[in-house]
């Protein structure tokens, strides 16, 4: 079927058009701008700033210890939260689709309670959970006689912590979205798979797992998104003195927030943030080929 | 409702239970949150932490709606969810849709660049958007505020996903009865949906109900602040009056709490293709 | 499909409200942006009564966090949409000072500053010869201490030096049966973002004459932590942490921990003089100046004050403003209900002392104690951010403790990366 269909085709673009121009003008131009400054010494501070060429690439990959650090960190926290949250997510929807739950609109809201509520109330509340002296989860442990645990300052917690409260924060969302998937798929495929005898574990692989797909690519490339890009979570939760320690937690989007808006050297900032959004990309497009099995859409 | 269970399936115990169980840990913040609020000052230190305060209070409530215009951050607040709520939805329905069902030329690239820019963090390219609002004169004005929410690419992919489970033969049997495209849009594709537009819409509430950034960059005067913004103020200055900002906390999530247990029937019930027509 | 009906009518509503707020402008309006909500309350009653002395005028106050206000201003600026005053500490205005982007006061406004206020509050502010704020508060650190605790130790008298501090903390320090830290003996900086570890840090280097940085020729600075006080300094932090333990990771700090009784000693700002008030209203506490050492005794100072942009359009109210803002009753009622100290000088502050005497023991400094102000090197942030994140890693480690050799070359490590910063902002020399 080479040819456009006429009437789709102007259809198509009628409705899409306007809405792709909005796209343009909100976020393509704006980004192609900070593309732009990336390869200036721009500080945001001062009008007059200069084209450096890809000095701030190389500055970057070479010699700087924060962008390094902070890429491992980013890497480690995008990988561990990814698989957590999608896992448990997938797992947990489909059990409440399978099973005979008791008031399962209520145990839904449950889940995703996390999710409507923003940052900083969230993050007022986990940095009280985990407070030293007064925090109810240092109280839990108290019980098995261990003593208190700096959640948030000790080094060797600190990712942790911030980890768990993300994977509280995201469950409820993707929960969300394997739900919707799920009941997306015509009922009249899994009826007529039932009909033929299909154990649960065949419908689930051979029958729901293909027809939600394109489900879970989205929720891997949201959560990679997700995972990369993540700010205010670790923001409010390394504010103030009873806080995470600097590096320990400092991520890409961090880094680049200090390099732009306490360093001002906003031109090396829009460096970060272009390999970035490359590494992002990257990792989307294989994300697509894995799942899609080479087609991308 | 009565149920004709007659056997009771163990695994289904297990499952309930432990669901149960989980759902009840991620919860469990919220209720600490809320008994932290309503307790007497020298009761939120006590050792051991007590869940469900014996003494009640909403002295912290008071003082939380004393000292800041909390009606004025909420109404502000309310104005931009909803309207970037039914925007928002609005959009990503219908791109989402045309990117699922049609072929036109150029088709792929568009998508790629709509998909691209969620893939960069707001704030690497907010300076420059709000330069754009600084030349439209639309800093610290509703407008300013507005804009940037009109299109959410996470919204469009969502849809895009959800709308490719729907059978082309549904669209096809549609046309050759003669409906036009836009009425196959409106009386097939989005009913179908409900679920999936419930669930993008709940996002959009949640995402733009705690925005902070661009508030913060956009707005000056306190007039014009939202809640989140107000509630970071609130906690700098109130850092160990743990009642205090906990009343506020709790203040500013309840409207999307409400919103959502309003609204869930819509979100969660999903409505199956098998015999709509 | 209804909801779709909606978009319309919900668009056509919301442009009606939003036309809707655009107020008249009363004839000059100064909007007043600050970092520091505490102060707001002062700021607001000040503004009340200039404007009913001055009915044409409209003065808006915006309270923000104290880092978002710097991005925000930072970002309108270049932009011109920024306030027409701002309150920012000394070392951030030297950012736009240096880019000439803020107005210099005009004639009358500095014969009125010389007049009342001490140079070093203006110095901090000044850039050839011309000066470019109207200084508000100023902080310097003092040492707070619990008087229950001390007494309970037989200590009577603050510290003098820190090989006393360092005794009278492990006096002070308690543990529970179980082993758990339930007070420090003294409650350090050891964790957080951004530059605020290496500002305490920089109070145990001032004793034997080291600073993060320091400046050199004008305009230039280079690092001075690679050296005898910097060895002291460090190690008196890993002798609390690791030798003596008295302090770690596993409790509360710095006010927070002083207020709730889970520290007996601290140093912090004056402010929080105004904290313990409104939260701890009935805490025996003491204060004392920074302990001193063999090369100086000094305390580090921090300049607040309002800026005024160069786009501003009402220059001459908004510096008049500011001048009102220092009158007498203002600067009081900042002190007795904020508990922030104000810079102009000859200011009756004894009403004050009447309810709240650690203002007036504050005050009182040796005559050789030194207020050294922070820098005012455009790097500032970056080298004492960095500087924190490499203090942050090493007080993780145990084995530095009386290691000189390995905290040496941590500190040439930590000297070489803050002067090459320096060096890329053109603002190194020996």
């Amino acid at each position: 079927m080479k040819g456009y269909n006429k009437a789709h085709v102007k259809f198509a673009y009628t409705a899409l058009l306007p809405i792709f121009g909005l796209y343009l003008i909100l976020r393509c131009w704006p980004i192609l701008e900070s593309f732009r400054l990336s390869f200036t010494n721009y500080s945001i501070i001062s009008p007059n700033f200069s084209f450096v060429g890809l000095q701030n690439y190389l500055n970057l990959l070479s010699n700087d210890q924060d962008f390094r650090i902070s890429l491992i960190n980013t890497m480690l926290f995008a990988t561990l939260t990814t698989i957590a949250v999608l896992l448990l997510a997938f797992s947990i929807t489909l059990a409440m689709d399978r099973r005979k739950i008791k008031s399962i609109g209520l145990l839904q809201s449950l889940f995703f309670l996390p999710v409507v509520v923003s940052v900083v109330p969230s993050a007022i509340i986990w940095k009280w959970m985990y407070d030293p002296q007064y925090g109810i989860f240092n109280y839990f442990l108290s019980f098995f006689g261990i003593g208190t645990i700096g959640w948030l300052v000790d080094r060797s917690y600190s990712m942790y912590s911030i980890i768990l409260f993300v994977i509280w924060k995201w469950l409820g969302y993707f929960m969300v979205i394997f739900w919707v998937g799920l009941k997306g798929i015509p009922g009249v495929y899994i009826e007529a798979a039932k009909i033929d005898g299909a154990s649960n574990w065949k419908l689930t692989r051979f029958v729901i797992f293909p027809l939600l797909k394109p489900i879970i690519f989205f929720s891997l490339v949201m959560a990679t998104i997700k995972g990369f890009t993540i700010f205010s979570e670790v923001y409010v939760m390394t504010v103030g003195s009873q806080a995470a320690p600097g590096n320990m937690v400092k991520t890409l989007t961090y880094d680049i927030y200090e390099r732009a808006f306490l360093y001002f050297r906003a031109g090396q900032a829009n460096a970060e943030a272009v390999i970035l959004f490359l590494i992002v990309l990257g990792l989307t497009v294989i994300q697509g080929k894995l799942v899609r099995k080479g087609e991308l859409y | 409702m009565a149920k004709t269970k007659i056997r009771c399936n163990p695994s289904d115990l297990i499952s309930n239970i432990l669901l149960y169980l989980l759902a009840a840990a991620m919860i469990f913040p919220f209720i600490w949150l809320v008994s932290t609020s309503l307790k007497l000052p020298q009761h939120i230190l006590s050792w051991p932490p007590q869940i469900f305060p014996k003494v009640f209070t909403l002295a912290s409530y008071q003082a939380v709606f004393q000292k800041v215009d909390m009606i004025r951050y909420f109404s502000n607040t309310l104005r931009f969810t909803m309207v970037s709520t039914v925007i928002i939805v609005s959009t990503s329905a219908l791109a989402g849709y045309v990117f699922a069902k049609y072929r036109f030329p150029f088709k792929e690239p568009m998508f790629l660049i709509i998909i691209s820019t969620m893939m960069i963090p707001f704030q690497c390219y907010m300076v420059p958007l709000y330069m754009m609002m600084v030349k439209i004169h639309a800093v610290d004005t509703y407008l300013g505020l507005q804009l940037p929410y009109l299109v959410q690419a996470m919204g469009t992919f969502f849809m895009r996903q959800n709308f490719e489970s729907l059978p082309d033969e549904y669209l096809d049997a549609a046309r050759i009865e003669g409906a036009s495209e836009w009425r196959i849009f409106f009386n097939i594709a989005l009913p179908s949906f409900r679920s999936a537009l419930g669930g993008l819409s709940i996002f959009v509430v949640s995402i733009i109900w705690g925005n902070l950034i661009w508030p913060l960059i956009i707005t000056s005067s306190e007039k014009n602040f939202v809640l989140e913004l107000g509630l970071v103020n609130f906690q700098q200055l109130y850092t160990v009056d743990y009642g205090l900002f906990t009343a506020a906390a709790t203040v500013a999530i309840i409207p999307v709490i409400i919103f959502f247990i309003v609204f869930r029937r819509q979100i969660m019930e999903g409505i199956t293709l098998s015999g709509i027509k | 499909m209804k909801k779709m009906l909606f978009v319309p009518i919900f668009l056509i509503i919301v442009m009606v409200l939003a036309l809707s707020t655009v107020f008249a402008a009363a004839p000059v309006t100064i909007k007043l942006w600050t970092g520091y909500s505490e102060r707001v309350p002062v700021y607001k009653a000040a503004a009340a009564d200039y404007m009913k002395e001055n009915q044409n005028v409209t003065i808006e106050i915006s309270p923000f966090e104290l880092r978002q206000s710097e991005q925000k201003f930072a970002i309108s600026i270049p932009a011109g949409t920024g306030p027409d005053l701002f309150e920012t500490s000394h070392f951030f205005a030297h950012l736009f000072i240096k880019n000439a982007m803020l107005d210099h006061t005009p004639a009358k406004v500095k014969e009125w500053l010389d007049k009342n206020f001490d140079p070093p509050y203006l110095v901090v502010f000044t850039e050839a010869d011309k000066i470019y704020a109207v200084p508000s508060v100023h902080g310097f650190q003092i040492l707070y201490y619990n008087l229950d605790y001390y007494k309970e130790a037989g200590l009577t008298t603050p510290p003098k030096n820190l090989d006393e501090l360092m005794a009278y903390a492990r006096k002070l320090v308690k543990y529970d049966d179980k082993g758990n830290l339930i007070r420090s003996g003294i409650s350090l900086r050891i964790s957080g973002g951004g530059a605020g570890v290496a500002q305490k840090f920089e109070i145990f280097l001032f004793p034997n004459g080291g600073s993060v940085i320091e400046p050199t020729t004008p305009g230039k600075f280079k690092a001075n932590f690679a050296n005898e006080a910097g060895y002291k300094a460090l190690n008196f932090y890993l002798e609390a942490l690791y030798k003596y333990k008295v302090d770690s990771f596993d409790i509360k700090h710095d006010s927070e921990a002083f207020v709730l009784g889970l520290t007996a000693q601290f140093n912090r700002e004056t402010y929080v003089i105004g904290q313990v008030k409104k939260l701890a209203p009935g805490m025996n506490y003491g204060i004392a100046q920074i302990v001193g050492g063999d090369v100086q005794t000094a305390t580090n100072l921090n300049v607040d004050g309002w800026i005024v942009p160069a786009a501003c359009k009402n220059k001459d109210v908004a510096w008049d403003f500011v001048m009102y803002l220092n009158k007498d009753k203002y600067l009081v009622q900042m002190m007795k209900e904020v508990g922030w100290i104000c810079s102009r000088k000859d200011v009756d502050y004894s009403e004050v002392y009447k309810s709240e005497p650690h203002f007036q023991q504050v005050l009182d400094r040796p005559e050789d104690m030194k207020m050294i102000p922070a820098p005012t090197a455009a790097s500032f942030t970056e080298t004492y951010t960095k500087f924190s994140s490499r203090l942050v890693e090493v007080f993780a480690d145990a084995s530095m403790v009386d290691n000189k050799e390995k905290i040496m070359k941590f500190l040439e490590d930590g000297a070489k990366e803050v002067n090459d910063v320096l060096k890329s902002n053109d603002e190194y020399s020996e």
